[in-house]
């Protein structure tokens, strides 16, 4: 049996598994702190098994809720969580669907807490501040990472947004990662702006207001809707983002001028 | 005086609305849109709760914008339509 705590910003997650490919999966993208076979303190207890459904096939995820537990159910998974997502049994084909199971449970245990947010988008520290790229599919979000380097990456694919007590709107790493699977050589920092990128011949930065930022946002968090109160707690968690946070709609080339319009 | 004249408006259960800044936008939970509202769009949305009746909105809105009743009844019945058509708001009852 492999048992581990992970840590993913200011929350531990334990997890628990035989299946000797999860153990492996776990500890390449998360930063295990220490590994014992002990259950540890945790914020999140995630008990792993193998051995489920079929490879993803595009379909949704379906999601059910009852008085004790909320079941998330995809093809290639199957996740039956406490109420308040602090623990999950989680029966997945492969890699692929851990991880998004594991986006699905953690963004949910962030908004039920009115916590933070996972957002579709990489994220990037330069000079020490994080910068955030978020796009739909196929906008450009990896590419903007990979022609930031040497710069580092605290995401890739779903930026990890904690909203501070102070209201301050810190990322930390994600481990919830596409290509760039090692973690950041940096654990946080602080976000300046959240750009809405474009491709395009041209390269040009517009500030937008913070409402047309929310309504950007909205649709770009890991979050599918189960529960109406859960929906607010995202809505407000977005408010909050967009109030503390500029938001820019960047029109980029590919190659790295970009950063010449980022200050 | 026609029925629609007589009955309140309420906002639908299914739509979120928040003010950011100065600007309103609507969310339809029901069918994942988002609409951002003009200012006085967005006046006339905050006072809905109060005043129900379309009378009673146009009356307001020509006190507070000070324009005629006539160019006030214009511009919140097209308003209030659009609302309607897009299961924003609805009549009560």
């Amino acid at each position: 049996m492999f048992v581990a705590t992970a840590i993913v910003g200011k929350s531990r997650i334990s997890f628990k598994t035989q299946s000797e490919r999860m153990a492996e999966f776990v500890k390449r993208r998360f930063r295990i702190s220490n590994i014992q076979h002990q259950e540890p303190q945790a914020d999140l207890y995630v008990r792993i098994q193998d051995g489920y459904g079929k490879p993803f096939d595009e379909g949704p995820v379906h999601i059910s809720a009852s008085d004790h537990s909320v079941t998330f159910q995809r093809c290639d998974y199957h996740m039956v969580s406490s109420r308040d997502y602090s623990s999950a049994e989680i029966h997945i084909y492969d890699e692929f669907a851990l991880k998004h199971a594991l986006i699905n449970l953690y963004s949910s245990w962030l908004i039920h807490g009115a916590r933070g947010l996972l957002i579709h988008s990489s994220c990037v520290i330069h000079e020490g501040k994080a910068w955030m790229f978020a796009g739909q599919s196929g906008a450009g979000k990896s590419t903007v990472a990979e022609l930031s380097r040497p710069r580092p990456i605290l995401s890739d694919e779903a930026t990890f947004l904690y909203i501070e007590e102070n209201g301050r709107v810190t990322v930390y790493d994600s481990p919830f990662r596409s290509e760039m699977e090692n973690p950041c050589e940096l654990e946080e920092a602080k976000l300046y702006g959240i750009h809405y990128i474009i491709q395009s011949p041209d390269v040009e930065r517009i500030s937008i207001t913070p409402l047309d930022g929310f309504a950007l946002m909205l649709d770009k968090v890991f979050y599918w809707r189960h529960d109406a109160k859960e929906t607010r707690n995202m809505i407000a968690l977005c408010k909050k983002v967009v109030q503390q946070v500029p938001s820019y709609q960047l029109y980029f080339q590919k190659n790295d001028t970009f950063w010449e319009r980022i200050s | 005086m026609s029925q629609t004249q007589t009955k309140l408006l309420r906002r639908n259960e299914h739509v979120e609305s928040e003010m950011i800044g100065s600007e309103w936008i609507l969310l339809n939970m029901k069918e994942h849109v988002a609409t951002k509202l003009n200012e006085l769009g967005g006046y006339i949305w905050s006072i809905i709760p109060e005043y129900g009746l379309i009378d009673e909105i146009i009356e307001k809105i020509a006190e507070e914008y000070e324009i005629d009743r006539h160019t006030a009844e214009q511009d919140v019945n097209s308003f209030i339509e659009q609302l309607l058509g897009s299961g924003l708001l609805k009549y009560d009852g």
